[in-house]
């Protein structure tokens, strides 16, 4: 044991990686709602894990997706677990981040210097909620093709580029099947990727800072 | 040779008996039968509902009105549960009969359920159940399809809300079904139809004119209903019979125009459909998930002893 350490502590020095990670102490002010950010990224953990474990069934196009669902459903061995895993721990991930948007406002977490925490938290949030947008419509069952079909005709209201931005959301005029390839590929390989990217940020700048003071 | 044709005669006789007895049994019983109104969608349409989801009974009942389902959220597999079809209407309203008269309304509904799902058979019913269920006769669509189930029509004084006994699907035994969320389909209606699976009206409608013109005479028949003569502008005089029972709009002396609507609308019927989700639950589920609950709250307790047992540790140490 104490040969692969050294091989390791020889090579990466992981003994101030330890050292790092085991002298942070909790400071007295901090309770219960300051578990709520941790929450949030177990939840997303969970999502990462089954998500990718539906895509081994799922397939994204229009004719086979319902299908496709109803089979991970019903004869996936587990598949009704991990399906509805994922589908109960969106709600989860969402109503927590929401608590802990609640928390660091509260306590003001957000001041000076933590403010480009806040500003990755903020986009965190937005990729979050696309997560939510984008996944919705993968069954492509009623409500979640009449979902993609509003929420994509949204920005059509925008004047002189709205038409635009409608026809580049859908991949065409109309909602089809470039539609959902779009939305597959930007909830299972853009917005995880974004998600991590902006992740490691929020939790860098909390390491470097330490955990916001009392009020 | 005698014995031969006798047997012969006696074989013919029986077949033309048999024959005779069909044929009887064609003229009189057959329109009895037929005379159900949910007959006419058993006979024309394989599927009751058709690709855009509406539900055919609503070719013929054409007025639209709200019908309402109960169905419990979720049943266990092989059990018998209920599920009630609210057909609401006004307890003093009329209908016009075919002969002209003001009857009751009947009723009947046709309950489109998951794939695996049936009628309970009556040895499964409970006291409660059967004594509800008494009067109805509910059968299924058709042979193939014991999962829909139609009934009526029946009398809509009593059976404003009509109840089916539904036996679920085991899937240990039935490969074909499976735990899931089900949708059920429901379509209701109260009152006579207004178009025959013929294409014929009944007279349960409203009767527009066939030309324009002038009314000169309205003539009262003796048996119910009325003649109307119309004169157009070319002076040609045409007639048009209205059927008994119902209630003109147009007196002698009006001008009227092809399409108008000569009496007032006697359709106080209508039908509706609605929809409701159903879930077959796997009583193994709902075991693993209370288990679930209990060994989080149970670590959730230990963490927390545990971190107690931590600080008075910490504590005894700092006392030194």
């Amino acid at each position: 044991m104490s040969k692969i350490y050294d091989w390791f502590e020889e090579r990466l020095e992981i003994q101030a990686i330890a050292d790092d990670i085991s002298s942070k102490y909790v400071p007295p002010h901090v309770n219960i709602f300051y578990c709520l950010g941790g929450i949030v990224f177990v939840s997303f953990l969970i999502q990462v894990a089954t998500g990718f474990a539906m895509t081994f069934y799922y397939r994204p196009t229009v004719a086979e997706a319902f299908t496709s669902v109803e089979y991970i459903m019903t004869d996936v061995n587990f598949g009704w677990l991990i399906r509805s895993i994922h589908r109960w721990s969106v709600s989860m991930m969402v109503l927590m981040m929401i608590l802990h948007v609640f928390r660091v406002y509260l306590t003001g977490g957000f001041k000076k210097p933590r403010e480009l925490t806040w500003v990755t938290g903020v986009i965190l949030g937005v990729l979050t909620v696309s997560f939510g947008v984008t996944g919705y419509s993968l069954p492509w069952d009623q409500i979640g093709y009449w979902a993609v079909k509003i929420v994509t005709g949204v920005p059509d209201a925008v004047p002189v580029v709205g038409a635009s931005i409608v026809e580049l959301l859908r991949g065409g005029v109309s909602v089809g099947q470039g539609t959902l390839t779009r939305f597959y590929s930007l909830h299972t390989f853009v917005l995880p990727l974004l998600t991590a990217v902006f992740m490691l940020m929020h939790f860098l700048m909390i390491r470097k800072q330490g955990i916001s003071g009392p009020l | 040779m005698k014995l031969n044709s006798l047997i012969n005669l006696i074989q013919k006789s029986i077949y033309s008996c048999t024959l005779l007895l069909i044929i009887l049994n064609i003229i009189c019983v057959a329109p009895n039968s037929s005379n159900a109104f949910p007959i006419y969608a058993q006979q024309a349409y394989e599927s009751p509902r058709e690709a855009t989801g509406r539900i055919v009974c609503a070719n013929c009942h054409l007025a639209q009105k709200p019908v309402e389902i109960e169905a419990p959220q979720a049943v266990l597999p092989n059990t018998v549960f209920e599920t009630v079809v609210k057909i609401p209407y006004d307890s003093n309203a009329k209908q016009i009969l075919g002969n002209g008269s003001k009857g009751g309304l009947n009723v009947g509904a046709v309950v489109i359920l998951p794939e695996g799902f049936k009628l309970a058979p009556v040895n499964r019913l409970s006291t409660e159940l059967k004594e509800k269920t008494r009067n109805l006769y509910i059968q299924p669509y058709s042979a193939k399809q014991d999962n829909i189930l139609v009934i009526g029509p029946i009398s809509g004084d009593k059976n404003r809300e009509i109840v089916f006994p539904i036996l679920s699907p085991d899937p240990a035994k039935d490969k074909k079904a499976h735990f899931f969320k089900y949708p059920i389909y429901v379509g209701g209606n109260r009152g006579r139809g207004q178009i025959y699976p013929t294409g014929d009206k009944s007279n349960n409608n409203i009767v527009s004119a066939l030309s324009s013109g002038k009314i000169n005479k309205i003539e009262l028949l003796d048996k119910g209903g009325f003649i109307i003569h119309v004169t157009n502008s070319s002076n040609v005089e045409s007639t048009q019979k209205i059927s008994p029972g119902l209630e003109l709009r147009v007196k002698e002396g009006d001008t009227i125009q092809l399409d108008q609507a000569l009496n007032s609308d006697p359709n106080v019927g209508g039908f509706g459909q609605n929809e409701t989700e159903i879930v077959l639950q796997s009583p193994n589920r709902i075991k693993g998930m209370i288990v679930f609950f209990f060994a989080s709250v149970l670590a959730q307790i230990f963490f927390v002893l545990k971190k107690k047992q931590f600080e008075k540790v910490q504590a005894a140490e700092m006392n030194f």
